[in-house]
């Protein structure tokens, strides 16, 4: 199948769907698991207020799981996906703004800074870490953009629905 | 994306948006590991003030030392909050004085619940800063009887020492009584020093 009928047919978008769900279920939960240990790390990008910090360190894992449940679902996808990716963009900045405070207050090149990023992977290659980013904001971006493709049970659901 | 597309998907976004926040803060309020939304978890604490402040009259003191003396060489080396830093020899000693077992000397574990169980410096009493609540009715009395006060963590960079003493100052301690032991419970579990697991006072040794 070419990459236009793929994309036409949604089953593109539902791939999509299935990967960022389980990525944001994942790290998500992997932070709201330990919401003290996100509050640190995310301390440490320094762009928060106290306060602000507290919020944003209580509410982001959760708010990565019902993405992702709703990623997974089908329910909502595009405008999901959207905020998804603009979740991704912010946090993708931040990195690169730490990275290039660390790159240019050390000798280190920039591919070989490693730091826990708080993004639920523990510590990493930023470059690596970057790239990953750049490829789940792609997914949003396809989800957001292409034709969606319902779930096989609610093909059933609704047949089943069908007098 | 078309005009007709672009308006439901951005109406989307914001209700998922809020849905996500809303929930956020709901399963953040019922987790028994939430967190307060009110409280400063990262003071700066009076000891660090008075350190900071305290500078300049140190500057002006070591112009005036005699040559051939460095002042900055002698003086102990502090923590990012100002207390006194120390390394294991003393930290050994401590544990070694007989003070210790009369609760003269104290021994404060800043880490989590659940390092904290997996093994500890014998008879160190738990200190979570960030579930104060949980451990200070226990500490407080023992530590205005304390002489002395070694908190630690894991050692290297963590800071969650400092902040357990800045508590226990907020609390009426004196700062003077505060030491923290920089290796922290890594260093102290490398060299097979004692160690408890479990609760406090529970007996059970990991190292002899």
């Amino acid at each position: 199948m070419s990459a236009p009928r793929l994309l036409a047919s949604g089953h593109a978008s539902l791939a999509a769907r299935a990967v960022l769900g389980a990525v944001f279920i994942y790290l998500g939960a992997t932070k709201a698991l330990d919401p003290v240990g996100f509050l640190k790390l995310v301390r440490q990008f320094d762009l928060l207020p106290p306060l602000t910090l507290n919020l944003a360190a209580a509410v982001v894992p959760w708010c990565e799981i019902v993405f992702g449940a709703l990623l997974l679902a089908g329910r909502f996808a595009r405008g999901t996906a959207l905020v998804s990716l603009l979740l991704l963009v912010a946090f993708t900045a931040a990195i690169v703004l730490r990275a290039v405070a660390l790159h240019r207050s050390g000798t280190a090149a920039f591919c070989s800074l490693r730091f826990d990023c708080g993004c639920g992977t523990g510590e990493v290659l930023i470059c690596l870490k970057l790239i990953e980013n750049a490829g789940l904001c792609l997914l949003a971006a396809l989800i957001t953009l292409a034709p969606e493709h319902p779930l096989p049970f609610s093909r059933r659901r609704a047949a089943a629905s069908t007098p | 994306m078309s005009q007709a597309l672009l308006r439901p998907t951005l109406r989307q976004a914001f209700v998922v948006a809020l849905a996500g926040v809303a929930i956020g803060l709901v399963a953040n309020a019922l987790s028994p590991r939430g967190l307060s939304l009110s409280r400063n978890y990262f003071p700066d604490t009076p000891a660090f003030r008075a350190a900071a402040t305290a500078a300049p009259a140190a500057t002006a003191t070591a112009t005036a030392a005699p040559a051939g003396t460095n002042p900055a060489a002698t003086a102990p080396a502090r923590s990012q909050r100002g207390l006194p830093l120390i390394g294991q020899e003393r930290a050994t000693e401590l544990f070694r004085d007989p003070r210790r077992t009369e609760g003269l000397i104290l021994f404060v574990d800043a880490r989590a619940p659940e390092p904290y169980a997996r093994g500890h410096i014998p008879g160190a009493y738990p200190l979570d800063h960030y579930r104060l609540e949980l451990y200070v009715t226990d500490l407080i009395g023992v530590a205005h009887l304390a002489q002395e006060i070694v908190v630690y963590c894991h050692g290297g960079e963590c800071e969650d020492s400092d902040l357990a003493a800045s508590d226990l100052q907020q609390l009426g301690v004196p700062a003077s009584k505060f030491s923290i032991y920089r290796g922290g419970f890594d260093e102290w579990q490398r060299l097979k020093l004692p160690v408890e697991t479990g609760a406090r006072g529970s007996g059970a040794r990991a190292n002899p």
